[in-house]
């Protein structure tokens, strides 16, 4: 074992067994023959080590209960799964319009994905879509350029081993001007019982570019236990547009951790929906630094929530420039015994004149034992900025109901498109038409399991 | 014949405080009847009695509508019987888009009537002949319910869904606050359109403008929760020139 990774050896149970895990599989691992690299992922497993599993104490972790992660040790998954392309096929957008990765367990599938990526021609000028082994292979000063190190941040500990045992990812690049029409979707499904997939994909936006990813999470074996640990960073140039959704249906056993890192340069615009309705337990965190003047960051989400799930959302937004501006909403709906936690903190650095920050959290209790927690944090450092932020949690509203049920709709059917209207308002704004449907199929089958 | 509607004695509590204080009306189907009074006199608290608004309750009287007890009827089963309550602030869903709404609303009244729902063809064709006669374009039809509508288009929505669910009785409350001369008399064409030997309208208004528009039959000043005086079309010119100082003391 090398020096780097000193595993001492009483530690804090499962956290060890993943230090385990990296000092057996690290020069097993993609660009494991890269000092570089090397050197990241030793740093990274370093980190999680001082750090382990992150706790509800932390600001950024509160609410947020991950017994379940604590009490069970996932692992990459050594055999290839066998799955065919019509196991896939209704995972997909209506008239398959999109070009398609898959990764299984962890893994990138070529053999499921679209054949055009292999082929450099087939994609639109200016675009390479490639996975992060073949992208350390081809163009690992890409990857160098934008791949991030691991942070000191105790709450970042979950990025950190990310970032050490990242068996695979996605790498998508477009070069300035280069505009992808098709939504690029990242597929990725859950098979094996006890996998672990940590996937870390880039998405490098030159200036002037722009592109759509959608990143689909979902389960080809209903009764698998897995857990998710996803980064995707994202680098957004000047005047550069990325739309990114993501739609986490995991299977109900699943833990799903996530996080989209995102920078903004001038002028750069970065529109994000993430909705997550499996798992049992599922965070998504969306960090995103403004760092240059005139950047706009949308960022919504919805989570579903029923028996006994827990959804937290988190967002951490820095402006670090003149005249950006955040839109944020995020929405719960929770029945049952769910669980739903917001988190959103806003920052604006000294100087950062003209900020606009917008901060919405909406949920809806549909019964008497499902809570919300939500919490605003704020941090304004300069003069001249509008930061506006709002909570509410309740029932559906009164009004709206009196209005349907006073032009004959029954109070049960009133309530469920109500339901299904406070969910899917964020969903509606998703430009695009067949990613839009996705979704909504998605929100329909929540609502269908009733 | 008996009455389309039959109030006796309406008494409604509103937040405990007594707001209806001994309502008597009777209304035939053909006619038009309009409700004036003062701001605070209970037309508002009437128009949601009857269509079974929660919080409005009720502490004594009757209401009968087509020989049934209206008041023993859920809010969703008095509009399948014909009750429709065109509403002073007509409600923003975000999210339910109009024709989705409409759709519910029309094959729910339908089959409360024993008959068949309209499918998705039948029931566009004729939401486009309604929305043709009230001057409103299609895409008031893929639109959020009243979201990001004009004070005059949500009105015009009110009536639209009125004319799709063709009740028997409709109540229009304040239609013509918020609308300029020409919304009110687009408007009013709807409203008129609807007029018909089986049903009846109970039109509550403060002004007396849109009773040029929308001529009633009867005209009836509601003061303090109570009818206080009954006249014909010529009473709203009345209170117009001595206003509701004389009539409501």
């Amino acid at each position: 074992m090398s020096g780097a990774v000193a595993i001492q050896s009483k530690q804090m149970g499962v956290a060890e067994d993943y230090l385990g895990q990296y000092a057996a599989l690290r020069r097993s691992l993609p660009g494991a023959d890269l000092p570089w690299l090397a050197s990241l992922r030793d740093g990274a497993a370093a980190r999680f080590q001082t750090h382990g599993l992150p706790t509800s104490a932390l600001e950024a972790w509160k609410f947020t209960h991950l017994d379940r992660l604590a009490k069970r040790v996932y692992a990459a998954v050594a055999d290839e799964a066998k799955v065919t392309t019509e196991q896939i096929a209704h995972f997909r957008f209506a008239g398959l319009c999109e070009i398609l990765l898959v990764f299984v367990d962890g893994r990138f599938r070529a053999d499921l994905s679209d054949p055009q990526l292999g082929d450099a021609g087939a994609l639109p000028k200016g675009v390479s879509v490639m996975s992060l082994a073949r992208a350390l292979a081809k163009t690992p000063d890409l990857v160098r350029a934008h791949l991030a190190g691991p942070e000191a941040d105790p709450a970042q500990a979950l990025a950190a081993l990310n970032l050490a045992l990242s068996g695979d990812g996605a790498v998508i690049h477009l070069a300035a001007n280069a505009k992808l029409d098709q939504p690029l979707h990242l597929l990725h499904l859950s098979s094996t019982d006890g996998a672990a997939s940590h996937l870390r994909h880039l998405v490098i936006a030159e200036s002037g570019s722009a592109a759509t990813v959608v990143e689909t999470f979902a389960a080809l074996a209903p009764q698998a236990a897995a857990w998710t640990n996803v980064v995707t960073q994202v680098s957004i140039a000047e005047d550069a547009t990325l739309r990114h959704y993501k739609l986490q249906a995991e299977s109900a056993d699943v833990s799903h951790t996530s996080a989209s890192d995102v920078t903004l340069a001038a002028r750069a615009r970065y529109d994000s929906f993430a909705f997550a309705a499996g798992g049992a337990f599922s965070r998504h965190e969306v960090r995103a630094k403004l760092t240059g003047d005139e950047a706009v960051a949308t960022l919504n989400g919805v989570v579903l929530g029923r028996d006994r799930q827990m959804h937290a959302q988190r967002t951490d937004v820095a402006h670090h420039a003149l005249n950006t501006t955040l839109s944020e909403t995020y929405k719960s709906v929770l029945d049952g015994r769910a669980h739903g936690a917001f988190l959103g903190k806003i920052h604006v650095a000294p100087g950062a004149r003209g900020t606009d920050a917008q901060q919405s959290n909406r949920n809806l209790l549909l019964s008497d034992h499902a809570v919300a927690d939500t919490k605003p944090e704020l941090e304004i450092y300069a003069d001249d900025v509008k930061c506006a932020h709002g909570a509410t949690v309740g029932d559906l509203e009164r009004e709206p109901l009196f209005y349907l049920r006073a032009r004959g709709i029954g109070e049960t059917e009133a309530r469920a498109l109500l339901i299904e209207a406070f969910a899917a308002e964020l969903i509606d704004r998703i430009a695009d038409e067949p990613a839009r449907a996705h979704f909504r199929n998605q929100l329909t089958h929540w609502l269908e399991q009733k | 014949m008996t009455a389309l509607l039959e109030i006796k004695d309406l008494h409604a509590k509103v937040d405990g405080k007594e707001i209806l204080r001994g309502v008597d009306l009777t209304l035939e189907a053909g006619q038009v009847h309009a409700i004036m009074g003062p701001n605070g006199s209970g037309k508002s608290t009437l128009s949601y009695v009857l269509a079974g608004r929660e919080g409005y309750e009720v502490t004594s009287g009757s209401i009968t509508f087509k020989g049934q007890d209206l008041l023993a009827m859920e809010t969703e089963e008095r509009a399948r019987a014909g009750v429709f309550l065109a509403l002073q602030y007509p409600v923003e869903i975000p999210g339910v888009p109009n024709a989705t709404f409409l759709k519910s609303a029309v094959n729910a009244v339908r089959a409360s009537r024993g008959e068949n729902p309209y499918d998705a063809i039948e029931f566009l064709k004729r939401a486009k002949e309604k929305l043709a006669a009230l001057k409103m374009d299609q895409v008031f039809l893929s639109r959020a319910v009243n979201v990001g509508f004009s004070g005059g288009e949500k009105k015009r929505n009110d009536i639209f869904q009125m004319a799709m669910l063709e009740p028997a009785l409709a109540i229009l409350d304040e239609t013509d606050s918020g609308l300029d001369i020409d919304a009110l008399r687009i408007v009013s064409e709807g409203v008129n359109a609807l007029r018909s030997p089986e049903r009846a309208m109970l039109v509550i208004t403060h002004y007396q403008r849109l009773l040029d528009y929308i001529v009633p039959d009867k005209v009836h000043v509601l003061s303090k929760g109570r009818i206080v005086k009954t006249g014909g079309k010529e009473l709203a010119l009345e209170l117009e020139r001595t206003g509701y100082a004389g009539v409501a003391a």
